[in-house]
């Protein structure tokens, strides 16, 4: 195993932000960390970087045991949130840091930096100052600066977060395409689902310190363990026993279980005379429409895409529900 | 990451304790030993009506200087940020000049100014024949000066809190229906409250602490610095010492509350977004008297120092023989160089000053590393003491020092300080390492700690990170701090003239001892040079911070 974190466990004064951590990350893996905002995920990622400590466990990176190591003796290449350019250097400069520390010669600090500059599109700002860069050009300057060293593993913090949405879609493609050209093994915290599917080999989903299942893009959305996976990951439609009964009509829906099912899979039909299930809103999105329906206090969506055959819905049009029951799965809750 | 120190970081931390507790701390002890060492008796004085006269004084000059300069501070920031003001530009300059008026310089301006034998009651005698101006000493010169040397401060404040001021709220009440004063008196003033309490409670410290206008100009009237010195003078040691404590107390009591509201308030304002400026066709137009006022006003401001500089370009004596009648002529400014005994103070006021720049660098920089960069444990003690001088007046420190090393010790190598060279920078020191800690914190907090770890991540070391990124960031806010050091140490006056003998005469003590031998024109000559010089640091001082 490339990197295996064993046992991890963190407090901060009474707080426990990370319980018992286990985990392995393979040789050139693109893996992700996600979780909601103050899961515990850029902690995790700071101990295995050794900028935090933690109270127990320990950071094995390629057999070595690197827990009581210092961050520049474990030279992992870190791409921060915030892309921590240092504002008293070019670009050019920024990029050569590391380069220098290790007395690379001169000459070669120049071919690497212009190689690289190449790499992430910032050719034309060789010499600009860090201010005047924009925030996409930032964020690739601060990830030049690390891939420049060749590291055998990256973390990332959530480097796209800071870019706004058109930006970012952009940014995390180029992103995946220097990881994989580079083949460097990659740790990448993010909260944004969308972002974790598109781009991992493998993501683990975090909530308050736990780590609640590890698995491929496919396996975490169409196989979650547990609701909190299935909401966070895949946005599904969650019923316990009774609300299952009750909506969709399916018995034997255990006490310590919950019934799922995708809002794609659940899809509605117009009723003529009232029923138990209105509609509440229509947002519509381009490529599909998704609909929330109201049951009691609780809502429940569908999801139709534009190219299916539908009939026209209002806002407060009674509806009934019709699925496939193989869609249908059951978690632990 | 854990936070181990190196060799090199335990030396600077040694310096740091060997300093705060030799230097702010021993010598605040030996003052309280000082004021008990005959017995408890000595706080009897406290009860004297002459004791309690001079503190009754002090305080109600205070209130009065606080109540006043917040007045004028607060209107002239209020009109230059909402009105359209006629040669904005120069004036907002002009009316910061008090700023870069050391002390000393102020009173002698003044003096020049308004006195009996003033420049402006000599105009008027000229006019009307008659001596209409006349009693420009005691309460009113001493509450005109403060008025003068005081409100900027406000000014800088209000203008700052004024910048942060989201203007939809104005227009917002302005829609309501509501009328400039309402919208002034509801919604500007509270929110200018806590900046103005902050500004109130240091100009209310400053002014409890000042000594050159009531030396100069308070004859038979009685404060507490004066009465330090005095005491000093008649070599009355136990009563010096008691006053001191009593002033110190009263001024620390403050500083604690200074302390208290900053960091409400920082909080406060931390909660801001981002605001809507007022933009250039919102503003009001002033009325025709305004736009007679504001101009005047700028003139008056600089009354002060063009006194000065038209005394030191005339003769020596024709103060006395005819004011207006003779020529301009630089011979004042010659003498000042020429004259061996008057080119010393200007010597020592220098070298006094760049070592106290140093001394300060020496310590803050690291005491403020520790506290604010590292926050070490215990860093918020450390950083109490260090800043405690800020609450000291300097003629108690003066005092405190005279008390600490009248006698070799420790902290003194062994040596006898008191009536050498190296007391006088060594107070500079002490009185601006919270200026310049002040300054080097808010550089270090302005420091993104992710800088730092990047640094580590790509294999640099502790010094090497130090050296390429922490040291070149800081040091904005070291020259700017070293300047506000310079600035203070070069006009320094009232722990000065406790401390000096012939030899390390400073300008400033200069000024005054010219001013009592009537040498009108080698006063106002050096009084122009030291404005001059501190108006230079001031102006890159501030264009540093901006
Ligand atoms: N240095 C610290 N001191 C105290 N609490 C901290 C510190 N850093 C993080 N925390 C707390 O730990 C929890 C996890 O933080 P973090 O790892 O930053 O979460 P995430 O990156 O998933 O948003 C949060 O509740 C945060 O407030
Ligand atoms: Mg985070």
């Amino acid at each position: 195993m490339f990197l295996e974190i064993k046992n991890i466990q963190k407090k901060f004064s009474e707080q426990t932000v990370l319980e018992n951590i286990n985990l392995e990350i393979k040789k050139g893996e693109f893996f992700s960390l996600l979780g909601p905002s103050g899961c515990g995920k850029t902690t995790l990622l700071r101990i295995i970087s050794g900028l935090e400590s933690s109270d127990s466990g320990k950071i094995i990176l390629e057999g070595k045991d690197v827990t009581s190591l210092t961050p520049q003796q474990r030279k992992v290449g870190i791409v921060f949130q915030n892309y921590a350019l240092f504002p008293n250097m070019n670009v050019s400069k920024n990029i050569a840091y590391g380069l220098e520390i290790n007395k690379v010669s001169k000459d070669e600090i120049n071919i690497k930096v212009t190689d690289v500059l190449k790499k992430v599109n910032l050719s034309h700002k060789v010499n600009a100052s860090v201010s005047e860069l924009s925030g996409g050009e930032q964020q690739r300057a601060s990830l030049a600066r690390v891939i420049v060293n060749e590291p055998n593993l990256i973390l990332f913090d959530e480097p796209l977060s800071n870019l706004d949405y058109a930006l970012r879609l952009e940014a995390r493609g180029e992103l995946k395409r220097l990881q994989r050209e580079a083949g460097i093994t990659s740790v990448y915290v993010t909260h944004d689902q969308g972002e974790a599917l598109a781009l991992s080999d493998r993501i683990a989903v975090m909530n308050k310190g736990v780590i609640q299942q590890v698995g491929s893009p496919e396996e975490l959305y169409n196989n979650p363990v547990n609701s909190f996976v299935a909401e966070f990951v895949g946005h599904y439609n969650i019923f316990s026993g009774s609300e299952a009964e009750e909506i969709l009509g399916i018995t034997d829906v255990g006490n310590d279980e919950a019934l799922i099912i995708l809002p794609e899979n659940l899809k509605i039909n117009k009723s003529e005379t009232q029923t138990a299930l209105k509609i509440k809103e229509i947002l519509y999105n381009g490529s599909y429409t998704e609909f929330i329906i109201e049951h009691k206090n609780k809502e429940i969506k569908s999801i139709s895409f534009s190219n299916e055959k539908i009939s026209h819905f209002n806002i407060d049009d009674y509806v009934n529900f019709e699925f496939n029951t193989t869609k249908i799965k059951l978690i632990k809750r | 990451m854990k936070k181990k120190f190196s060799i090199f970081e335990y030396v600077l931390l040694f310096i740091v304790l060997f300093f705060a507790i030799g230097y702010i701390l021993f010598p605040l002890i030996e003052l309280a030993k000082e004021s008990f060492r005959f017995n408890l008796d000595s706080y009897k004085a406290l009860g004297s009506p002459t004791v309690l006269g001079s503190a009754l004084n002090s305080v109600l000059l205070s209130v009065v200087t606080v109540f006043g300069c917040a007045a004028i501070g607060i209107l002239l920031a209020y009109y230059f940020h909402f009105y359209k003001i006629p040669f904005k530009k120069y004036l907002s300059v002009i009316f910061l000049i008090p700023l870069a008026t050391p002390p000393i310089v102020g009173v002698v301006s003044f003096l020049y100014l308004l006195s009996d034998n003033g420049i402006l009651s000599r105009i008027l005698f000229a006019i009307f024949s008659k001596n209409i101006l006349t009693g420009f000493e005691g309460w009113t010169a001493i509450i005109i000066i403060h008025l003068f040397s005081f409100y900027p401060l406000f000014f800088l404040f209000a203008s700052a809190s004024f910048e942060k001021l989201d203007y939809n709220v104005i227009d917002a009440s302005n829609s309501l229906g509501a009328s400039k004063w309402t919208t002034f008196r509801k919604i500007i003033l509270p929110f200018l409250l806590p900046s103005v309490a902050s500004a109130g409670i240091i100009t209310f410290m400053a002014s409890m602490a000042s000594f050159s206008a009531p030396f100069v100009f308070g004859g038979s009237l009685r404060f507490l610095t004066t009465e330090i010195y005095n005491s000093k003078i008649n070599g009355d040691t136990s009563l010096t010492a008691v006053l001191s404590v009593f002033l110190t107390l009263i001024s620390v009591v403050f500083l604690f509350l200074l302390r208290k509201f900053r960091t409400a308030n920082e909080y406060s304002l931390r909660m801001k977004g981002s605001v809507k400026k007022i933009d250039a066709s919102k503003l009001y137009n002033l009325n025709l008297a305004g736009k007679v006022l504001f101009p005047l006003t700028g003139f008056l401001i600089l009354l002060p120092v063009l006194t000065l500089l038209y005394l030191s370009l005339i003769p020596e004596g024709s103060l006395i023989r005819n004011y207006f009648g003779e020529g301009l002529t630089l011979i004042n400014y010659q003498n000042i160089f020429t004259t061996d005994a008057v080119a010393l103070p200007y010597y020592n006021s220098l070298m006094m000053s760049l070592i106290a720049v140093a001394g300060t660098i020496i310590i803050g920089l690291p005491a403020s590393y520790f506290t604010a960069k590292k926050k070490i444990k215990g860093g918020n003690i450390l950083e109490s003491i260090i800043t405690l001088p800020y609450g000291i007046p300097g003629t108690v420190i003066a005092i405190c020092l005279i008390f600490s090393f009248n006698s070799g010790n420790v902290f003194s190598f062994g040596e006898i300080l008191v009536g050498t060279f190296a007391i006088m920078p060594l107070a500079y020191t002490i009185r601006n390492i919270p200026a310049i800690t002040q300054s080097l914190n808010s550089g270090f907090n302005n420091i993104d700690p992710s800088l730092e770890e990047a640094s580590y991540s790509l294999g640099a070391g502790r010094f090497k990170t130090f050296r390429t990124i922490i040291l070149p960031l800081i040091i904005p806010a070291i020259i700017s701090g070293a300047l506000i050091v310079f600035i203070n140490s070069f006009g320094e006056f009232v722990s000065s003239i406790l401390l000096y003998t012939f030899s390390t005469k400073t300008i400033s003590i200069d000024i005054y001892s010219q001013l009592r031998l009537y040498n009108t024109g080698g006063s106002a000559a050096s009084g122009f040079i030291m404005f001059l010089i501190v108006l230079i640091a001031l102006i890159f001082s501030r264009r540093k911070i901006s």
